[in-house]
């Protein structure tokens, strides 16, 4: 949000964005009726800001929302949706998927991430990480906690005293469809989740159920989303143009929760 | 309701309810989902009624049970927990059989198929972690089912117990290197199958079962598929997975999970001082706790709050359950008179009048026909128990009440 340009042509990009928005309603109809879809657009804010004319790159701004069915209620709504009218999905990952975005270079920002364990959770229990960066764990309990995972090349399983604290560095990308899986050894009950990816291209949702890119590079992409504390999924394709916003809003129902397996 | 009653009863795939607890939905959209409740729930909600989240409370994730939404008797597949020692074993569960070995004058080997062709018999039961309620971090290892297979009485009395046995070893797939005596000089490392055991006068007498379904459906592996020992009112760990292998002994077993672990350590009085006994985890203990708080709307600055809960045990009956607000009066919940069975749940639920904006805690306690009361964290039973299993203290709930 640092490459604002002027107001006026901010207005024109506006337009363009509009037209982007409708011609992808296929990126919102995700099992849902079209009614459904118009009836949620309200909320998604006005376009403010453009691409960077100079990089010819695109943006997104998105939000994932929760349309709940009193007929197939999904429990854990509760935690993540803050406005059930709304439905607003928090800590959700989503990422851009294409062959050329791994020559993207590393995102710095997302090296300082901690995990803190608080009432027996992993705080925040959701993130998003590039290879190489790390992740510190503490533990705010009076409890002795632990943290471990059995997931990918180098699993780990540390003692987490009170007021402990660990430092790992994710190195194995896996992307977004196999997440780095925390638990606690003494509490079965904790979990806790680390995407990590081999581009900048993710996000996890805030608390109101937003996020956005900039400088997307033109091209085709898969766009997906996983909330993996609800084992919802969604996924299509996206085409980013130079100089354009997209905005959308990726819906989803009960149709999106993956089953478990026995 | 007896345990043989359970032909009608199967898993309630009614939800409506719980979705108009969490979102507080119109009256209408609640009324219609209450035409839809069948008879396995808890009380019915007023319209209105919204959940009052408990404070500090970890989320509930998947396989655990969720209090705060509980309103079905039986426990649906999603929130039943597993525990395993040694991992899941794999297996080819078709070509899985049950050996019965040792001090029998017919030992001999059943295919699941001859298992499923012996006759066949429904056993209600709560089945709890021994651990369960040991943290706020541990709440949820508890869950209701009907479980089916075929008794074992029976089977062993056609296998011809030996009268001199005095133990019945039950062993399950799971394997695993165990190492006793580790950093000294007579350690010794052996590989060995979970197992768990009790006298042969309890297994002939207690209504054991070997269980193949759960809740109408084939068992999942990681609840022990395809064959379970059940072992009504005792805890979970009593209820072997994977079940393979049925020794008749002689003398007392003492693998990992009968003499080492699952020992209760707990101090007892003795002419003014503490004595500690170290005892085996079997049956379950009276226990009960607050599933959720509901809060209907603000009347002259009060808050309207009901609470609901459950209470389980070893099978005696449960005769009483009361509810206290803060520093108030114990006050006498209503038991749910249908469903009932011996070894599952009771479901109780209690209008707590109103109180004052802010922070409240509300606890339960059970007394059973023998009147045994739940004691609470600070009564010796608890106070000196020092290991974690048969954590079966009253649970105090926080809430926090807007106005």
């Amino acid at each position: 949000m640092n490459n604002f340009i002027s107001h006026g042509v901010s207005h024109i990009v506006l337009a363009k964005s509009i037209k982007m928005f409708l011609c992808r309603k296929r990126l919102l109809l995700s099992g849902l009726a079209a009614s459904a879809f118009l009836a949620g657009f309200g909320p998604i804010p006005c376009a403010r800001a453009a691409a960077e004319p100079e990089s010819q790159n695109g943006r997104i701004e998105g939000a994932v929302r929760y349309v709940s069915d009193s007929e197939r209620p999904w429990k854990f709504s509760r935690y993540y949706v803050k406005d059930s009218e709304k439905g607003f999905l928090a800590e959700a990952v989503v990422a851009l998927e294409n062959p050329g975005l791994r020559s993207e270079p590393p995102d710095q920002k997302h090296n300082a991430t901690t995990i803190d364990q608080i009432d027996f959770q992993f705080v925040p229990e959701t993130v998003a990480i590039q290879s190489g960066n790390s992740v510190r764990f503490t533990n705010s309990d009076e409890s002795i906690h632990n943290v471990m995972t059995t997931d990918g090349e180098r699993p780990f399983n540390v003692s987490m005293p009170k007021g402990g604290e660990y430092v790992h560095v994710f190195k194995d990308a896996r992307g977004i469809a196999k997440p780095v899986r925390l638990g606690c050894v003494y509490h079965g009950g904790m979990r806790g989740w680390v995407f990590v990816f081999d581009h900048p291209w993710f996000r996890v949702t805030s608390r109101d159920g937003q996020f956005q890119w900039e400088n997307i590079p033109p091209g085709t992409y898969r766009l997906e989303m996983i909330h993996p504390a609800g084992r919802l999924e969604w996924r299509s394709e996206i085409e980013i143009k130079a100089n354009e916003t997209i905005r959308l809003e990726i819906v989803v129902s009960p149709d999106n929760i993956r089953a478990s397996k026995r | 309701m007896n345990s043989n009653q359970t032909s009608t009863l199967a898993p309630s795939k009614h939800v409506t309810r719980r979705a108009a607890l969490k979102t507080g939905i119109s009256a209408m959209a609640l009324g219609a989902a209450r035409l839809s409740l069948p008879t396995l729930a808890f009380s019915q909600p007023d319209p209105g009624e919204k959940l009052v989240p408990f404070v500090n409370m970890p989320r509930t994730g998947e396989n655990r049970l969720d209090w705060e939404t509980l309103d079905t008797w039986l426990t649906p597949q999603d929130q039943v927990f597993n525990v395993q020692h040694y991992g899941i074993p794999e297996f080819d569960p078709s070509t899985h059989r049950l050996e019965v070995t040792g001090m029998a004058s017919h030992p001999r080997s059943f295919t699941l198929e001859e298992l499923k062709a012996l006759s066949r018999r429904d056993q209600l039961m709560t089945l709890e972690c021994s651990g369960n309620g040991s943290s706020r971090g541990f709440m949820n290892a508890v869950y209701n089912s009907k479980w089916t297979g075929t008794p074992l009485a029976p089977l062993l009395e056609r296998c011809g117990i030996d009268p001199k046995a005095k133990e019945i070893v039950f062993f399950g797939k799971d394997r695993s290197v165990e190492t006793l005596r580790k950093d000294t000089p007579r350690e010794v490392s052996v590989e060995v199958p979970f197992g768990r055991s009790m006298s042969v006068e309890d297994a002939m007498n207690l209504n054991l079962l070997l269980a193949y379904e759960r809740n109408g459906e084939p068992l999942e592996k990681r609840n022990g598929a395809p064959l379970r020992l059940i072992v009504p009112g005792w805890y979970g760990i009593a209820n072997v997975k994977w079940l393979d292998r049925i020794d008749i002994r002689d003398r007392r077993y003492m693998g990992r999970y009968m003499g080492r672990d699952y020992v209760t350590v707990r101090g007892e009085r003795r002419d003014g001082e503490i004595q500690f006994l170290e005892t085996s985890v079997t049956r379950m203990n009276l226990k009960s706790v607050i599933a959720r708080v509901t809060r209907n709307q603000t009347r002259g600055g009060s808050i309207p709050l009901k609470a609901y809960g459950a209470a389980w045990n070893d099978g005696t009956e449960i005769t009483r359950v009361h509810v206290k607000v803060d520093d108030g009066q114990w006050r006498e919940a209503a038991l749910d008179t249908e469903p009932r069975s011996k070894f599952s749940w009771v479901f109780f639920s209690i209008d707590l009048g109103v109180v004052q904006p802010g922070k409240h805690t509300i606890v339960s306690r059970a007394t059973d026909a023998n009147g045994r009361l739940q004691p609470a964290s600070e009564d010796d039973e608890i106070a000196l128990k020092k290991t974690y299993w048969e954590a079966y203290q009253q649970w105090p709930r926080e809430i926090e009440v807007e106005a």
